[in-house]
C-alpha cells in the first residue's frame, strides 16, 4: 500500500481544516444570535441562492446554504477521510481525472435538469445526495492537491542553505 | 501564453456565470467561481508543460476569485449609482431563483415576496458584493487546487513493493 509522506499529513490537515470551517460556517446561523446571523448569510449569498424552501432548518432557522450546497460541503471532509483511508492514492490519469469530475457532477445535473423539464421532482434527499457525490469527488481532488503542495514544500530546495554555500564557495587558486 | 491570460480568462468565466441569463445555468451555486479557478489553473498548467505547483494554482485561483469579486463590486456600484436597484453581475440572484423554482412548482404570483435575510439588519445589498470577496477567494482557490490536481501523476491504490 502507498504510505503517507511527510508533507501529506500537513496537506491533509489543511484540507480537512478548510472543509470543516466551510461546513461549520454554513451550519452556524441557527446557533448564532439574531444580530450576527445576517452577516454569515451574506458571506454565502454570493455562492448560494439560500432559498428557505430549499434549505435545511434547525429550530425554524435556515442554514446559510441550500440542500445541494450543504451536501457538496459535507463531501469535502468525507473525501478527506477517504483520502486518509486510501493512503493518498491517486488512481486517475490526466485523461481520466477530468472525466471523473464531470461524471460526479452528472447526478446533480440530472436531478436539476429532470426537475426543470418536469420528468422528475427532486427532493431534499436527492439534492443532498447528488451534492454529496460531487463534493466527495471535488474534495478528494482538493485534498490530493493540498497534500501534493505540502509535499513539494517539504522537499529540500536546490537553493537550500547547504547548496547555496556550495555554489558560492570561493575558488581556491594555487 | 502570457502569464496574465489564465487570470483574465478565469475572471471572464466567473463573470459569464454571473451575467443574465447565463447565471441560470449556475445550478450548483458556487460552480461558476470553482470552474473559473479550475480553468485558470488548467490553462497555466498547459502553458507550463502540464506541470503546476499547488501553491501556484491556489494563488492563481484566489486571484481569479478576487479579481471577479472586485470587478463585480466596482461595476455594480457604478451602475447602482446611476440606475437605482440595478445589478448587472450577480452570480446568485436569490429573487430570480425563487421565481424560477416557484415557476416550476406552479406558483408564480408569490415569487416577489421572497424574505430577505438582510431585512433584520446586516450589511445591506451593496455590501453583499463586498462579502463576496472572501467567499470568491476561497472558492476560487479551491477551484485552482482542483485544477492543479488534474496534472498529478497516477499512483494506484495498490502498489507492488519495490
Amino acid at each position: 500500500m502507498i504510505q503517507f509522506k511527510e508533507g501529506d499529513w500537513r496537506g491533509w490537515l489543511a484540507a480537512l481544516a478548510v472543509s470543516l470551517v466551510l461546513v461549520g460556517l454554513a451550519s452556524a446561523p441557527p446557533f448564532l444570535p439574531v444580530s450576527i446571523r445576517p452577516w454569515i448569510m451574506e458571506v454565502f449569498a454570493g455562492v448560494c441562492h439560500q432559498i428557505p424552501s430549499r434549505s435545511f432548518h434547525i429550530d425554524g432557522v435556515p442554514l446559510a446554504v441550500c440542500h445541494r450546497c450543504i451536501g457538496f460541503y459535507l463531501g469535502f471532509p468525507i473525501a478527506g477521510f477517504l483520502f486518509l483511508f486510501l493512503k493518498g492514492a491517486w488512481p486517475f490519469s490526466s485523461k481520466t481525472a477530468p472525466l471523473v469530475l464531470v461524471l460526479s457532477a452528472l447526478p446533480a445535473g440530472l436531478d436539476w435538469g429532470f426537475d426543470f423539464i418536469g420528468w422528475w421532482s427532486n427532493t431534499p434527499t436527492s439534492r443532498v445526495a447528488t451534492g454529496l457525490v460531487l463534493g466527495t469527488v471535488a474534495g478528494y481532488f482538493f485534498t490530493a492537491a493540498l497534500a501534493e503542495g505540502f509535499r513539494q514544500k517539504s522537499k529540500p530546495s536546490p537553493l537550500s542553505p547547504v547548496s547555496k554555500h556550495v555554489i558560492s564557495a570561493p575558488k581556491t587558486t594555487q | 501564453m502570457n502569464k496574465k491570460w489564465p487570470i483574465i480568462i478565469g475572471i471572464a468565466v466567473a463573470l459569464v456565470f454571473s451575467i443574465y441569463p447565463l447565471r441560470y445555468a449556475n445550478a450548483f451555486c458556487c460552480m461558476g467561481i470553482i470552474l473559473a479557478g479550475m480553468q485558470g489553473a488548467v490553462l497555466r498548467g498547459r502553458a507550463q508543460g502540464f506541470k503546476l505547483e499547488t501553491t501556484h494554482a491556489l494563488r492563481l485561483g484566489a486571484s481569479i476569485g478576487l479579481g471577479a469579486a472586485v470587478i463585480m463590486l466596482l461595476i455594480n456600484t457604478l451602475i447602482g449609482l446611476t440606475l437605482k436597484n440595478w445589478i448587472v453581475f450577480d452570480p446568485i440572484p436569490s429573487f430570480m431563483y425563487t421565481f424560477f423554482f416557484r415557476l416550476i412548482e406552479g406558483i408564480i404570483d408569490i415569487a416577489g415576496n421572497t424574505p430577505s435575510f438582510s431585512d433584520n439588519g446586516g450589511p445591506g445589498p451593496m455590501a453583499r458584493f463586498l462579502f463576496q470577496i472572501p467567499s470568491n477567494v476561497l472558492f476560487g482557490g479551491i477551484g485552482g487546487a482542483i485544477g492543479a490536481s488534474l496534472f498529478r501523476q497516477e499512483t494506484p491504490i495498490f502498489q507492488h513493493p519495490e
